[in-house]
């Protein structure tokens, strides 16, 4: 197997493949607006996988008996 | 300038008292109401009025006091509803031009239901921000809601249409909605009270949806008693609504006179007091409240919300992925007809992938633990309810609730019920607010201190001039 290589790329880039892929088009100004956010955006959810919070379990709950008699 | 000087009875409470006393009549009151609306157009609080059903309502509840019938406070009592809560005599619009506009025709949300059962009289659908996020887009068409005490500033939002009538005494109070903040920061900037309630409290069907998980419908009044007489009524469990909660619903009204002896109040200072951004106007009034607090009983103790950013921050995640959910096909095909607030802010929702939306389910877990061990040890929280007075309109920007920071979500993740309490004024004349967070389903108890608060001062008596053009 070949050896994990880390590949770089911009915050523009993953920014236009992020809203290509939700098909969402933007004008030039909005593009630059969500780039200058994305890194922003990118870290406040990078917070969220703190080592401490590896054994929790969702909050939100599925109740598969709903719809039925 | 004209000045509208006629004031009608500023609360539910009192106009209620003054309807079974015969010194006024529903249909009176409505017509005040309908004549104070108009003299105050500019300030953008409705987006269209049911005069014609609110005089049938008016005229019912009048012939129902004739008669000896008296379904309860609310009884001829003029209120306003949020403009993405169905009512059956007016569109729902969402202030949107994406909404289909037979979303929700001829059907009223069951909360709206209850409020008609209990013979209150709906004038008209309130502004929002659209879809309950963003900004107002002055592009689309949209009445673009103003703060009565200056009306050069925000209103805030979502919920602003109501703030702005409750406030200017255009109604006597009304529903708003609360996924982030959308009852409480109106309330905060406008200078009345508004409750978020436990998520599941208040069934939310019949409403267009922002982050599911997250939504929940509020009372937004002058008081906290009013709010109470509200709530009472908006209560309790619907089989339309799978998220809400069989939970009795009190006479929250009846609960409020505990007084505030050997209440425990936890106070956050970390974040809460010292964020980045939080006005020191804010903070002073705020910590200046919390002392009338404890002169009246309280028993004051500072504390910490462990991770307050992070429940900031993991709220603001879950609720644009789950409204990206709801809108992206819109999204994608009419960009353009969305305000320019407002697809900046949904967009926001393509930014994140699906395991993050995962860990802000799994660190909600962790928050709720924490705050479930903290409220063993307070029977509430006090908080500034946001970090500044109402700012300029034009100095807004969609990216503002990313950067800046927040003390409503965390609560809107946790589903904790919270009160916006009027707590003094800026140097500027702007109203500032107070939160009061309890345990779920503990309405009553926040209700309750924000009722012993309001017993000792009088800030959320003040009224803006009503001045229009």
């Amino acid at each position: 197997m070949d050896e994990p290589t880390t590949r770089e790329t911009t915050g523009a880039a993953t920014v236009a493949d992020l809203l290509a892929r939700a098909g969402l088009v933007v004008a030039d100004s909005e593009f630059e607006r969500f780039v200058r956010v994305y890194p922003l955006l990118r870290a406040q959810a990078d917070g969220l996988y703190a080592s401490e919070f590896a054994g929790e379990d969702l909050a939100l709950g599925f109740d598969p008996s709903i719809g039925f008699n | 300038m004209d000045v509208v000087t006629e004031l009608a009875p500023l609360t539910i409470a009192s106009a209620a008292a003054d309807l079974r006393a015969g010194t006024i009549t529903s249909v009176a009151l409505t017509t005040a109401m309908f004549d104070r609306i108009d003299a105050a157009d500019g300030l953008g609080a409705f987006v269209c009025l049911t005069r014609e059903s609110a005089m049938h309502a008016a005229e019912a509840a009048d012939a129902d006091f004739a008669a000896g019938i008296d379904r309860g406070a609310l009884q001829g009592i003029p209120l306003a509803v949020k403009d993405i809560i169905a009512t059956a005599d007016a569109p729902t619009t969402a202030n949107s031009r994406v909404l289909a506009p037979d979303w929700g025709a001829g059907i009223d949300a069951p909360v709206v239901s209850r409020l008609r059962a209990a013979g209150a009289v709906i004038v008209g659908k309130s502004t929002t921000s659209e879809f309950a996020c963003g900004l107002p887009d002055p592009d689309k068409g949209f009445p673009i809601p103003r703060n009565p005490w200056n009306p050069e500033h925000s209103a805030g939002g979502s919920s602003s249409g109501t703030g702005v009538a409750v406030a200017a005494g255009l109604v006597l109070g009304g529903l708003g909605t609360d996924t982030g903040g959308s009852v409480r920061f109106p309330a905060a900037l406008n200078g009345h009270t508004g409750l978020k309630v436990t998520f599941g409290r208040v069934p939310k069907n019949g409403v267009v949806p922002l982050g599911y998980s997250l939504d929940s419908i509020g009372p937004m009044a002058r008081s906290a008693e009013d709010c109470a007489l509200l709530l009472e009524v908006m209560a309790g469990p619907d089989p339309g609504d799978p998220s809400c909660a069989d939970v009795d619903v009190p006479a929250y009204s009846k609960h409020l006179g505990g007084g505030l002896d050997g209440v425990r109040i936890g106070v956050p200072m970390p974040y809460f007091f010292d964020a980045d951004g939080l006005d020191d106007e804010v903070r002073t009034a705020v910590l200046i409240a919390i002392d009338v607090l404890g002169s009246g009983g309280g028993v004051v103790s500072t504390t910490v919300v462990e991770h307050a950013r992070l429940a900031k921050e993991a709220n603001a995640i879950t609720m644009v992925a789950e409204a990206f959910a709801y809108h992206r096909n819109d999204l994608a095909a009419r960009w353009s007809d969305y305000g320019r607030h407002t697809r900046m802010t949904l967009g926001r929702g393509a930014m994140f992938t699906a395991a993050d939306y995962t860990q802000a389910q799994r660190f909600r877990s962790a928050f709720r633990r924490h705050l479930a061990e903290l409220f063993t040890r307070y029977d509430v929280l006090v908080t500034p309810t946001w970090p500044t007075p109402a700012p300029r309109i034009d100095m807004m920007a969609s990216e503002d609730n990313v950067l800046g920071p927040s003390f409503c979500g965390q609560w809107n993740l946790s589903g904790l019920p919270a009160v916006a309490v009027p707590c003094g004024f800026s140097s500027s004349g702007l109203p500032l607010s107070m939160q009061i967070i309890g345990k779920p389903f503990a309405e009553a108890a926040v209700l309750s201190v924000a009722h012993a608060y309001q017993q000792m001062t009088t800030w959320h008596q003040s009224s803006p001039s009503l001045t229009v053009r």
